[in-house]
C-alpha cells in the first residue's frame, strides 16, 4: 500500500491546470503503489472547485482555509501541510515545481526531516519506491534519484505530463481545521502587473525583435505575440539603437543576460553580441527571412520566412491554443 | 548587525560536464569553479546592509578545500570573515547541507542571513529554506527588492506571471536573493589582497551533522540526449506557424 | 653701455625665472610615478632633431601653418646669438661672440635678418589666423595673441636698433643687414639727428632686452612654456613600443594605491607632457571620440589635469617625498574616502582627479586609437595617462560600467569576453583538419586565433578562410584549441591590470611549454599584445599578422589569387593596433592589390590618419551611449571619400563595427570583409 498526497494550487478561484496534470500523474503512480491519491487545497477561494480534482484521479480532497492562509506563506502553509501529512500518513507527497510548490515542499520536507527531489522531469515507481529524474548543471546532466524518508517528496516540473481526460468521478471533500499561528513573514500586498512588464531577467518567456522589424510601429507585432503567451518583450541592440524599444529591453552582451524557458527571436540575425545574452535559453525559436542567419545555428526551431506574415499568424495560433 | 551569507562554489554554467565512469558523479578535473551567481547578489546585499547598519558580514560555505577560494572571492568583495564547513568525505544533499549550515549559523547568532535563491549546479532551491526551518526563522525567496527598517524587513517577491508579493518579515529572516536585487560589485585589487589575510575558520562537517545522513539517494548520473540540430519548419507561413505551435506544446513542452 | 641698469634687469629677470624654474622642476621631482627615460640616447637625439628641431609633425600635416610656426621656431634659434650679443653690449659696446667679428658674423647677420623677416611674416599670418580665421581646434586665448605680438615687437625693435646704428655710423658690415639698411635709409631721409638716433637705439634696446626677460618669465605661466619644455619633452619620448603599456608591480604589498587617482601619482614625464601642451588641438582634430560628440578631447583632458596640477602645485611640492598616506588597504572592497583637505593631510590634501577635474565618461570614451599621439607635434602621450587613471578606477574602486564588468568577469571565468565555455574554443576548427599543439607541437607557426576568431560566427569565417590559405600553401602551423586564452588586451586597456597579468602569464607559460617561436595572429589586438606586451612576462616571439603572412605568400608566388573581382571597388580600413601602433600599413594594401581586377581607393582618413572604428581600448564591450556612433562616422568616411562597396578590414573588431554600421545605416549595397576572405575567394 502506498498512498500519494498531492498539493494542489489555485488562483482566482480556479484550480491550476498543472495541478490536474499532477493529479493525473499521481494516480498513475498510486496505481503502481497500490494506493490512492489525496489532494490538499490550501487557502480560500477554490473550495467550490475542489471536486474537480476528482475528475483527474484524486479520490479525496482536503481543503484547509483560514484568514492567515489568504496568501501563500511558507510558515503557514507548511504547518498545514505537515499537519495533514501527520494525519494522512501518505507514503509519497508531490507538488508542482511552481513558485509556491517548490517553496512549500522544501520547507515541509525539512520540517519532517525527509528528502525532497525538486523540479523533476520524470517520476516513476521502482521497487515500491518513488524514483525521479531531474536535470542538474543547467540541464547538462540528468540524475536519477530516490528521495529518502517517509513520506518521499518531490516537485514536478509543470507541463511535463499531459493532462488526462477528465472522468466523472467525484471525490470526497473533507475540511481540515487548522490554525497556522503567528506568521513572521507576512504578505502585505499583491501587485498584479501585466505579464509583458515583467523584468527580462526573470521572464520565463521572451519574444524579441530585431532591426528587421523596420519601425517602432511594427514592433507592436512583437508586443502582441508576447502578450498572447504572457512573455516579456526583448530587443536586439540594433532594434534598440533604431529606437524601436528602450534600452531596458535590450538582450545581449551589453544588455541583459536572460535565461527563459522559451525565447522567440524575430528578425534577429544572431550576432554574437546578441547570442551572448540569450544562448542559455532552454528553447530558442527563430523567425528570419535569411536562411544563413547565425541565429538558426542556435535555434531549436526555425521558420525561414517573412516575419510580418509569420508573427501575426503565430499570435493567433497561440491565442487559440491558450484559450482552450 | 551580524549578517550571514550562505555561499556555494559551483561549476561555471559554461563548463562542459563529463560523467564519471562509474556514473556516480561528474568529473571535476576541468571544471572552472565560481561563486554561485545568485550568491553574489547575496554577498552584495549583505555588504550594502552592513554599509548602512554597520556590523559584520560572515560568509558560510559547506564544501571541500576548493570552496575556500569562493569564500575568498566574497571576502575580496568586502565581507569580513569566512567559515568553511569541510565536507570532504560527506555525502552532501540539500538536507545535510542545510543542517550543517544551520548548525554553523546558530553558533554565530546572525540577525539576518542572505543566500542565493538557488545554486546553479543542482538547482534544488532548498538549502536556504532548510536553514530557516532548522533555525526556526521565516524565509522569503526569491527576493528582488529588500529594505530594512528597525527589526522589520520589507521584501518584494516575484511570483508567476509578473505578479509581485510585498512581504513584511520580522527579523531574524533568511532571504533568498534573485537576479536584479542589486548589481554585485567588482572586487578591487586591495580587496583581493586583503582577502588573503582575512580569517576563514574551518568546521568539521561530522560535528555539525552528528548521525544525520543525506536524504537524496542519487542512483545514476547520465548525459541528456544530444541536443538535436535545430529544426527548420518548412511550409507556408500558415502551416509553418501551426506546426511550430504544435511542436512547442507537444515536443518542447514549453507552452 | 648700461652696466648698472642691465645688471639690475638681469638679476631681477633671471632670479625670477630661476624661482619659477625651481618650482617647475620641483614638481617634476615630486611626481611619484617612476618612469626612467635614459635609454637609447642616440635614438632620442635623432628623434629630437626630427621632431623638435625639424618640426616634422608641423610640416607633415597642415603644412602652410606649420611652416609659419617653423619660421618662428627657427628664427628664435638664429636670433639667440644676436640676443646674447645685445646683452653683452650693455657691459662692453664691442662685445661679440667668437668669430662674429669676421665674415662669419656677416653671414650670420644676413641669416638673422632673413629669419627675422620670416618670423615677422609668421607672426602676422598666425595672428591673422587666430583673429580672423579662428580655427576650431585652437584654444583662442588673449595670451597667444599677446605672445605673438611680443615676438613681433622683438623683431621690430631689433630692426629699428640695426637701422639706428647704421644711420648713426656707416660700416662696411652694414650691407649684410638689408632690413637695417632699409630702415637706416628712412632715418637718413627723415634727417634724424645723431641724438635722436641714439635715443631710438636706446629705447628699442631696452624694449628689446627687457622684453626678452619679461617674455622669459611669462612663458612658464601659460601654454608658451612649451617653448622651453618641448625640446626635452621630445627627447624623453616613449622609446618602448607604443603598444606596450607599462607593467604594474602588483606584488608589492607596500603599494598604497594602484594607477593614478591624484595628480602627483603621474610620472615626471607625464607632468612634463602637461607643461608642453601647446593647446594646438591637433589631437582633438583627430580624436574619434571628439568627432562623435563624446566629452573627450585629448587637449581639453590634458589642459584640465595641467591646470589642476598648477593649482595644487604647493601641496604637491610639500609632499614631494613619499609620505605616509592612508593605506587603501584599511578600507574594504572600496577605497576609503580621502581625509579632508588641510595642513598635514599628506596626499590626502590633494583632491582626486575623478570626478570633478576629469569625469569618468571622459576616460571611458577613449578607444586608445592613438590618433592624438600621432598628431601631437611635441609627442605627448595620452593613452598611458588615460589607462593609468582607468587602472585606479577599476583596481581601487571597481568603478567600471556593468557591461565592461560582464566582459571582465567572462574573461576571468572562460577566457573570452562573451563567457562562452572555454572548452569549446577550438571547436570551430574541428572539421578543418587543423591540429593543436597538444597533438603536434613540431610546427613552425602557432596560429593564435583569438576570442573573436574562435567564437564569433562572423569572425570564424575569417579564421576558416585563413586556415584555407595556410593549408593550400602547405604552411606548417597549429593552434592551441581549448588551451588558448584571451591575451588580455581589452582587460589591460580597461584598466584591469590584475586580470591582464594573470592572462599574459598563463599564455606565456603555455607558449613556452610548447616551445613556440613564431606566432601568427588574425586579430591586431592579439598581435600587439603578444608582440609588444608578452615580453614583459618573458615571452619573446616572432609575431606576424595574417596580412604579413598573406602578403609574403603572394610575393613568394606560393599564393596566386586568380579569380578576378573585376568591377568591384574596395577601400582598406586601417586597424589602429595594426597601423598606428605597429606601422603595418602596406601589407594589407599589398594583399588587396594582388587580387586581380579589384580596384582599390584610399579614404581621406587612412594610414596614420585612419579613423578608429570605435572598438579599441575595451570599448568593444561597452555601450556607446553618448553622442553619435563611431562606426557610423567611419562608414561615412567610406561613403563620402571613396566609391567603394567593399570595405576590407584586417581586424575582427573593425569587421564587426563596420558591418554593424552598414546594417544600421541600411547600406545594403556595401559589405565589409577581412582581407583573408577576399583573397580566399579569389583563389
Amino acid at each position: 500500500m502506498g498512498n500519494v498526497l498531492i498539493v494542489a494550487e489555485h488562483a482566482n478561484g480556479k484550480i491550476k491546470k498543472y495541478s490536474f496534470e499532477l493529479a493525473g500523474k499521481a494516480s498513475e503512480l498510486a496505481k503502481e503503489l497500490k494506493g490512492t491519491v489525496t489532494a490538499l487545497l490550501i487557502g480560500e477561494g477554490a473550495e467550490a472547485q475542489a471536486g474537480e480534482l476528482g475528475h483527474y484521479g484524486a479520490s479525496k480532497v482536503i481543503t484547509a482555509s483560514h484568514a492567515e492562509l489568504k496568501y501563500y506563506t511558507p510558515e503557514g502553509y507548511s504547518k498545514v501541510l505537515s499537519d495533514v501529512i501527520a494525519q494522512e500518513k501518505p507514503d509519497v507527497v508531490l507538488g508542482t515545481a511552481s513558485s509556491t510548490g517548490k517553496d512549500l515542499l522544501a520547507r515541509t520536507a525539512m520540517r519532517l526531516g525527509v528528502g525532497l527531489a525538486s523540479d523533476c522531469v520524470d517520476m516513476s515507481v521502482s521497487n515500491g519506491k518513488l524514483l525521479v529524474s531531474r536535470p542538474v548543471y543547467a540541464g547538462k546532466a540528468i540524475i536519477e534519484a530516490i528521495p529518502e524518508g517517509i513520506p518521499q517528496m518531490a516537485t514536478s516540473r509543470p507541463n511535463t505530463y499531459p493532462v488526462p481526460a477528465p472522468q466523472s468521478d467525484s471525490p470526497s471533500v473533507v475540511v481540515f481545521q487548522t490554525d497556522p499561528g503567528r506568521i513572521k513573514a507576512r504578505v502585505k500586498e499583491v501587485v498584479e502587473s501585466e505579464a509583458g512588464m515583467m523584468d527580462l531577467t526573470e521572464a520565463e518567456r521572451i519574444v524579441s525583435g530585431g532591426r528587421a522589424m523596420g519601425s517602432a510601429d511594427n514592433f507592436k507585432l512583437i508586443k502582441e505575440l508576447a502578450k498572447a503567451i504572457g512573455a516579456t518583450v526583448g530587443a536586439s541592440r540594433a532594434a534598440v539603437d533604431a529606437g524601436f524599444a528602450s534600452h531596458d529591453h535590450q538582450v545581449g552582451q551589453t544588455g541583459k543576460t536572460v535565461n527563459p524557458t522559451l525565447y522567440i527571436a524575430c528578425g534577429i540575425s544572431g550576432a554574437i553580441q546578441h547570442l551572448a545574452g540569450m544562448r542559455t535559453s532552454k528553447v530558442i525559436v527563430a523567425v528570419n527571412k535569411d536562411p544563413e542567419a547565425p541565429i538558426f545555428s542556435k535555434a531549436d526551431y526555425g521558420i525561414v520566412g517573412d516575419l510580418f506574415k509569420v508573427v501575426p499568424i503565430l499570435t493567433e495560433k497561440f491565442k487559440k491554443l491558450l484559450q482552450e | 548587525m551580524k549578517i550571514g551569507v550562505l555561499l556555494k562554489q559551483v561549476p561555471d554554467t559554461e563548463t562542459k560536464i563529463k560523467i564519471r565512469a562509474d556514473g556516480k558523479g561528474v568529473e571535476e578535473g576541468e571544471i572552472k569553479w565560481v561563486i554561485n551567481p545568485y550568491d553574489e547578489y547575496a554577498v552584495e546585499e549583505a555588504l550594502r546592509l552592513k554599509e548602512k547598519a554597520g556590523g559584520e558580514v560572515v560568509i558560510v560555505s559547506a564544501g571541500p578545500a576548493r570552496a575556500t577560494e569562493a569564500i575568498r572571492q566574497a571576502l575580496a568583495m568586502g565581507a569580513d570573515r569566512g567559515i568553511r564547513i569541510d565536507t570532504t568525505g560527506i555525502e552532501q544533499d540539500p538536507y545535510t547541507t542545510a543542517v550543517m549550515l544551520a548548525g554553523a549559523a546558530k553558533n554565530e547568532s546572525f540577525e539576518i542571513i542572505f543566500a542565493g535563491k538557488q545554486a546553479v549546479d543542482d538547482d534544488c532551491a532548498q538549502v536556504l529554506i532548510g536553514v530557516a526551518e532548522k533555525l526556526g526563522w521565516p524565509h522569503v525567496t526569491p527576493v528582488e527588492k529588500f529594505a530594512l527598517s528597525g527589526k522589520t524587513a520589507t521584501l518584494q517577491r516575484p511570483v508567476a506571471g509578473g505578479t509581485k508579493e510585498m512581504i513584511e518579515a520580522d527579523l531574524p529572516v533568511v532571504v533568498g536573493c534573485e537576479k536584479g536585487l542589486n548589481e554585485p560589485r567588482y572586487a578591487s585589487l586591495p580587496g583581493i589582497m586583503k582577502a588573503k589575510s582575512k580569517p576563514v575558520a574551518e568546521l568539521k562537517a561530522s560535528e555539525l551533522l552528528g548521525t544525520e545522513r543525506a536524504r537524496i539517494n542519487v542512483t545514476k548520473y547520465s548525459l541528456p540526449p544530444e541536443r538535436r540540430a535545430g529544426k527548420i519548419i518548412p511550409g507556408e507561413p500558415e502551416a509553418a506557424a501551426a506546426e511550430l505551435v504544435r511542436l512547442l506544446r507537444e515536443e518542447a513542452k514549453v507552452i | 653701455m648700461y652696466p648698472v641698469t642691465m645688471s639690475i634687469l638681469l638679476v631681477i629677470g633671471l632670479a625670477a625665472f630661476a624661482y619659477t624654474a625651481f618650482n617647475r622642476i620641483g614638481l617634476l621631482l615630486a611626481a611619484k610615478g617612476r618612469d626612467p627615460r635614459w635609454d637609447n640616447i642616440p635614438g632620442r637625439i635623432g628623434t629630437t632633431i626630427e621632431y623638435a628641431f625639424g618640426q616634422l609633425r608641423l610640416l607633415l600635416r597642415e603644412r602652410k601653418w606649420g611652416l609659419m610656426h617653423a619660421f618662428i621656431f627657427w628664427g628664435f634659434l638664429v636670433v639667440a646669438i644676436r640676443t646674447i650679443t645685445l646683452f653683452g653690449q650693455a657691459f662692453s659696446p664691442a662685445f661679440h661672440l667668437p668669430l662674429m667679428d669676421g665674415w662669419v658674423g656677416d653671414i650670420y647677420t644676413l641669416t638673422k635678418d632673413i629669419f627675422q623677416v620670416l618670423v615677422t611674416v609668421g607672426v602676422v599670418v598666425l595672428l591673422f589666423r587666430r583673429i580672423v580665421i579662428r580655427p576650431k581646434r585652437l584654444t583662442l586665448s588673449f595670451e597667444a595673441n599677446l605672445i605673438l605680438a611680443a615676438i613681433g615687437i622683438l623683431m621690430i625693435t631689433d630692426f629699428l636698433m640695426e637701422g639706428a646704428e647704421i644711420a648713426k655710423s656707416w660700416s662696411p658690415h652694414a650691407i649684410w643687414s638689408p632690413v637695417g639698411m632699409w630702415i637706416a635709409g628712412i632715418f637718413t631721409a627723415a634727417k634724424t639727428s645723431q641724438e635722436a638716433l641714439t635715443t631710438w637705439f636706446t629705447v628699442n634696446y631696452f624694449i628689446h632686452t627687457a622684453g626678452i626677460l619679461a617674455f622669459l618669465n611669462y612663458l612658464p605661466y601659460g601654454k608658451h612654456f612649451h617653448i622651453i619644455t618641448s625640446i626635452p619633452n621630445v627627447f624623453f619620448h616613449k622609446t618602448v613600443p607604443a603598444g606596450a603599456l607599462s607593467k604594474m608591480n602588483l606584488e608589492d604589498e607596500s603599494t598604497a594605491t594602484f594607477g593614478v587617482e591624484k595628480i602627483n601619482q603621474f610620472s615626471w614625464k607625464q607632468m612634463l607632457d602637461m607643461y608642453s601642451c601647446t593647446e594646438c588641438g591637433r589631437c582633438e582634430d583627430q580624436c574619434p571620440a571628439w568627432a562623435t560628440d563624446k566629452p573627450l578631447s585629448p587637449k581639453k583632458y590634458l589642459m584640465a589635469i595641467r591646470d589642476h596640477m598648477y593649482k595644487n602645485a604647493k601641496t604637491i611640492l610639500k609632499h614631494g617625498s613619499p609620505s605616509p598616506s592612508p593605506s587603501p588597504l584599511d578600507g574594504e572592497g572600496k577605497m576609503s574616502p580621502s581625509p579632508p583637505v588641510g595642513e598635514g593631510g599628506g596626499e590626502g590634501a590633494l583632491p582626486s582627479i575623478v570626478p570633478g577635474i576629469v569625469e569618468p565618461d571622459i576616460l571611458w570614451a577613449c578607444t586608445t586609437c592613438r590618433a592624438c599621439e600621432e598628431a601631437c607635434p611635441v609627442l605627448i602621450e595620452y593613452v598611458d595617462k588615460i589607462v593609468d587613471q582607468r587602472r585606479n578606477l577599476v583596481l581601487m574602486q571597481g568603478a567600471v560600467s556593468l557591461e565592461a564588468q560582464t566582459a571582465l568577469r567572462n574573461i576571468e571565468n572562460n577566457s573570452n569576453p562573451w563567457g562562452i565555455g572555454f572548452s569549446t574554443r577550438g571547436d570551430w576548427a574541428k572539421d578543418l583538419g587543423v591540429r593543436t599543439l597538444a597533438e603536434d607541437k613540431n610546427v613552425e607557426y602557432l596560429y593564435f586565433v583569438g576570442c573573436a576568431g574562435s567564437f564569433d560566427e562572423r569572425a570564424k569565417k575569417v579564421s576558416r578562410a585563413f586556415v584555407n590559405i595556410l593549408q593550400k600553401t602547405g604552411m606548417s602551423f597549429g593552434i592551441l584549441g581549448a588551451e588558448e586564452k584571451c591575451t588580455g588586451d581589452s582587460a589591460r586597456r580597461l584598466g584591469n591590470e590584475y586580470l591582464f597579468q594573470m592572462l599574459a602569464k598563463d599564455s606565456v607559460e603555455t607558449f613556452e611549454g610548447y616551445g613556440v617561436k613564431k606566432v601568427i595572429a588574425t586579430c591586431p589586438h592579439c598581435y600587439n599584445t603578444i608582440k609588444n606586451e608578452f615580453p614583459q612576462f618573458g615571452g619573446n616571439y616572432e609575431v606576424f599578422h595574417h596580412a604579413e603572412i598573406i602578403r609574403n605568400l603572394v610575393a613568394e608566388g606560393r599564393l596566386n589569387p586568380l579569380k578576378t573581382m573585376h568591377g568591384r571597388t574596395a577601400t582598406y580600413h586601417d586597424s589602429c593596433y595594426l597601423g598606428r601602433y605597429n606601422k603595418i600599413y602596406d601589407a594589407p594594401r599589398d594583399v588587396l592589390k594582388a587580387v586581380p581586377g579589384l580596384h582599390v581607393e584610399e579614404m581621406t582618413l587612412s594610414r596614420d590618419l585612419g579613423r578608429c572604428c570605435g572598438a579599441g581600448g575595451g570599448r568593444m564591450w561597452m555601450e556607446e551611449r553618448i553622442g553619435t556612433r563611431m562606426n557610423h562616422k567611419r562608414l561615412e568616411d567610406v561613403q563620402k571619400t571613396t566609391s567603394a562597396t567593399l570595405t576590407a578590414t584586417a581586424c575582427p573588431f573593425c569587421l564587426t563595427m563596420l558591418s554593424d554600421a552598414m546594417k544600421e545605416k541600411g547600406a545594403a549595397d556595401m559589405e565589409a570583409k577581412d582581407i583573408a576572405e577576399i583573397v580566399a575567394e579569389s583563389l
